[in-house]
């Protein structure tokens, strides 16, 4: 092949390549891939209380929720953290509340106000951090927790929760305890969402951030490139799942160390309420019933039995709620392999079933709020 | 400057452009600033290391070269290697024997702690201190005659393609090409923007995210792991360290081969490697070679060869096999480990491989009746094992992580559970295949050409497709090579 013609090659393919991202890419917009998760059949609702939030999912909203809190009068606050289940509603119509907006409202003539803090998939790691900042800014006199089995299998602090880290004050609460000591080692050497991380400290940093500002101000796939990232893995994931034929009822086995950091995050979440004086209520999270679950079973059960262990002082403080919603309000969420269309959702529910959670909870812990 | 990063391709765009519009001389000097602006872009300030090293050497080699005395020859040498090795000692290992001064005086009981000092390792140290140690070696050994020419031997020294991380390159090898009449042609172009867009894919579409695997598996509670754990993070981190660094050299002989200079290739399919005395053959060739030459010759006492090519095993053939041989070959291992990085891991790390060689020298005069493949294969195999396993202490926190790591690897009873993600375990197995297809397309080009001829144009741009798009969409540096910090 001649020179010439190599060269043709290397530019006809420079070619094709912007014109195949222009195609795909180049009117593309945004994507919530955590939206984009929980499928066509399952809405985020963020339960909000006359324009202010109640339920939230990012820092960012925090400032919003205090600013309706002090509104409300300022008053002790129940603090439950959970993932998507809290936020996620099945087959959506208008009117439909969470188990935030239900559990907020048996709570109208209580002495207390709501927080719910809800992130996709999170780790009992990040509930710790989660923890340890909230009851440093705001009154948390009791903590609801959630736990999923699944979740423990998850080891990553996501990239929003960092500015968390960053704070002194907040950091040096952490490093007195193995989670919060790991977790800050985590934020030295993770590059989070910072592109030009390899920079730091350098002359090159003024360039390539001037460079980066001006690319994406005047070239949209340059902007867009974060969003063809996620597509690129969604794809792959979904490659993965369909060539293996994994689907949500497939097996997924512990992590051993992952489960092992989380298990010492609920640990360490404990003993920081314990010195605060904050009341702990954890329950295990519904999952549906109506098919073989997707855990190794003699895992689970050692997990709730070890769960158990955990609270065996105050046993009342632990509930489990995996089988308090009937087959009939779980639904289903878009395909994980390519080629099928719907598959089970084992973790979101409709709204009949927010109810009965939001119920369940108030049920057991109503006579605890009475007395403080 | 990071090779990863949006502003290097304009930098090397306008510095492409600038030296073939200019003619030879002005080109020189365009490539002379280029490669300072090209280091300042890290931290100016320390620059006027590359300068003083630069400085002392230019006028070490000129005078070795004229003292008609032989003792004042040695002087200038010796003047040479105490600056180069003395900016390599305070600036790399100063640290790293506090600390371990520290803590003998601790296990002795003794009561006294020498403070620590602030010290940033320049970028790059490593490299262009052992290039002018081997340029004013070779003006001592007659090899080379000195460079009159400041900005020629400068550009030499601090040529940007090279600078910071390799290849380490002879005098012989670069400076000859800086001083000859040059000719645009399109082929060096070409070859040049498919090594560049070669090694930015390899960086930053593969290094980049089997980083983010390797650091967390490296950073578990090891008690968690098991041995099929750790055989899986040491072949992620073979992968990625490969990757990493190859995609460097890749980047560099692109961007010098744009500017119409050859630097010798500095990795050869390493994990093919059919014996360990094969494996340093492939990896990192230049270091290797410069090693080989310019440590374990002179102390095993025989003959040093003048290329950057060849690498450390093509001195293992006259005597092997001969136990008094071992004693260079281990401590050239130690000190090459201990180039990599100023940590105890490092040297075992070389101990380690001095150990493979070793075995292999042994094992290798011994005859065994079976076929020549089966051998070939069985060698491969081991090789291959064996070299991943060592980047264990390459990789792990300290020595302790990784006698524990090794542990595991050797007590069957760790191979009953698996502790990592299951996408681990996959992407691990699939880097592996497309190593062995990439080699055997590679080794079969020809005949692919031959049999494919109207297909392999097609087959060609649609592979420089997902590589440009690939590139386009990862590009940015989140992080830096994993050579830099040696």
């Amino acid at each position: 092949m001649s020179n010439r013609f190599s060269l043709i090659i290397l530019i006809t393919a420079f070619i094709i390549s912007f014109v195949l991202l222009q195609i795909f890419f180049g009117n593309a917009k945004a994507t919530n891939f955590e939206e984009l998760a929980l499928g066509h059949e399952t809405s985020s609702f963020f339960y909000r209380y006359k324009d202010h939030p109640i339920n939230i999912s990012e820092l960012d909203s925090l400032d919003k929720y205090v600013e309706g809190w002090k509104s409300r009068g300022s008053r002790n606050i129940i603090l439950w953290l959970g993932n998507s289940q809290l936020h996620g509603i099945n087959q959506y119509k208008g009117g439909d509340n969470t188990s935030t907006g239900y559990f907020y409202k048996h709570l109208m003539n209580a002495d207390y106000d709501l927080l719910s803090f809800s992130i996709p998939n999170a780790n009992l790691q990040e509930h710790y951090l989660l923890f340890e900042y909230l009851k440093n800014i705001l009154p948390v006199k009791k903590l609801i927790i959630g736990v999923c089995f699944d979740d423990l299998r998850e080891n990553n602090i996501r990239d929003n929760l960092i500015p968390i880290i960053k704070k002194n004050r907040i950091r040096n609460l952490l490093i007195l305890t193995a989670t919060g000591k790991s977790i800050v080692n985590v934020d030295l050497t993770n590059p989070g969402n910072d592109d030009l991380a390899a920079l730091n400290e350098t002359i090159q940093k003024y360039s390539e951030r001037s460079l980066n500002n001006w690319l994406n101000d005047n070239w949209y796939l340059w902007n867009i490139r974060p969003e063809i990232r996620g597509q690129l893995f969604n794809d792959l994931y979904m490659l993965r799942n369909t060539v293996l034929n994994i689907n949500p009822t497939s097996k997924r086995k512990m992590i051993k160390s992952n489960y092992n950091n989380n298990i010492e995050a609920l640990k360490d979440i404990y003993l920081s309420a314990k010195e605060s004086n904050i009341e702990v209520f954890t329950y295990i999270l519904p999952i549906r019933q109506d098919v073989k679950i997707p855990y190794d079973l003699n895992e689970y059960k050692s997990f709730k039995i070890y769960l158990a262990s955990l609270n065996v002082a105050q046993k009342d403080h632990l509930f489990n709620f995996e089988n308090i919603i009937p087959s009939k309000y779980w639904g289903s969420k878009d395909a994980t392999m390519f080629g099928k269309k719907d598959e089970l959702d084992f973790m979101h529910f409709q709204a009949a079933a927010h109810k009965i959670l939001s119920d369940s909870l108030w049920n057991n812990i109503n006579g605890y709020l009475k007395n403080n | 400057m990071l090779f990863n990063s949006a502003t290097f391709i304009i930098f090397l765009f306008l510095v492409v452009i600038l030296y073939w519009s200019l003619p030879h001389k002005p080109g020189l000097y365009v490539l002379f600033i280029s490669s300072y602006v090209f280091y300042g872009f890290w931290r100016i300030e320390f620059l006027s290391l590359v300068i003083i090293s630069t400085l002392v050497d230019y006028f070490a080699g000129l005078k070795i070269y004229s003292s008609q005395n032989q003792k004042h020859k040695k002087y200038y040498l010796f003047l040479s290697l105490f600056m180069n090795l003395g900016l390599l000692v305070y600036f790399k290992y100063l640290l790293f024997i506090i600390d371990n001064f520290n803590s003998t005086a601790s296990l002795l009981g003794l009561n006294f702690n020498i403070p620590h000092l602030n010290i940033i390792l320049p970028l790059g140290i490593s490299f262009y201190t052992f290039q002018t140690i081997s340029y004013s070696v070779d003006v001592y050994r007659g090899f080379i005659k000195p460079e009159k020419n400041f900005v020629t031997y400068a550009t030499y020294v601090s040529f940007f393609p090279q600078l910071v991380a390799g290849p380490i390159l002879r005098a012989g090898e670069v400076i000859n090409q800086l001083k000859s009449k040059r000719s645009f042609n399109i082929e060096n172009i070409n070859i040049g923007i498919r090594r560049v867009l070669y090694g930015l894919f390899l960086k930053v579409v593969l290094a980049d995210n089997i980083s983010q695997i390797v650091d967390t598996g490296f950073s578990q509670n090891i008690s968690f792991l098991s041995a099929i754990d750790v055989w899986t993070l040491a072949f992620l981190f073979g992968f990625q360290i490969y990757f990493d660094f190859s995609a460097y050299s890749h980047i560099a002989l692109g961007s010098a081969r744009l500017i119409g200079i050859e630097f010798p290739e500095n990795f050869n399919f390493p994990y093919l490697a059919t014996s360990p005395r094969d494996f340093w053959k492939r990896w990192h060739i230049s270091l290797s070679s410069w090693i080989r030459d310019y440590l374990y010759l002179p102390i095993s006492g025989r003959k040093v060869l003048d290329t950057s090519k060849g690498g450390l095993a093509t001195a293992a053939d006259s005597k092997q096999g001969k136990l008094y041989n071992f004693l260079p070959l281990f401590i050239t291992w130690a000190i090459m480990g201990l180039w990599h990085g100023a940590n105890w891991t490092f040297v075992f790390w070389g101990i380690y491989h001095a150990f493979l060689i070793a075995i292999y020298r042994l094992t290798s005069v011994l005859h065994f009746n079976i076929s020549s493949k089966v051998k070939g294969f069985l060698g491969w195999g081991f090789t291959l094992l064996f070299s991943m396993l060592g980047w264990i202490p390459f990789r792990a926190k300290n020595l302790d992580d990784t006698f524990k790591m090794l542990g595991k690897v050797f007590n069957p009873y760790e191979y009953n559970f698996l502790g990592l993600r299951e996408n681990d375990y996959l992407i691990a197995a699939l880097i592996m295949i497309s190593v062995l297809v990439a080699y055997f397309i590679s080794k079969n080009l020809k005949p692919i050409r031959k049999f494919t001829k109207l297909i392999y144009p097609v087959a060609e741009i649609v592979q420089l497709v997902i590589i440009i798009i690939l590139v386009f969409t990862f590009l940015r540096p989140i992080s830096q090579f994993i050579y830099f910090q040696f």
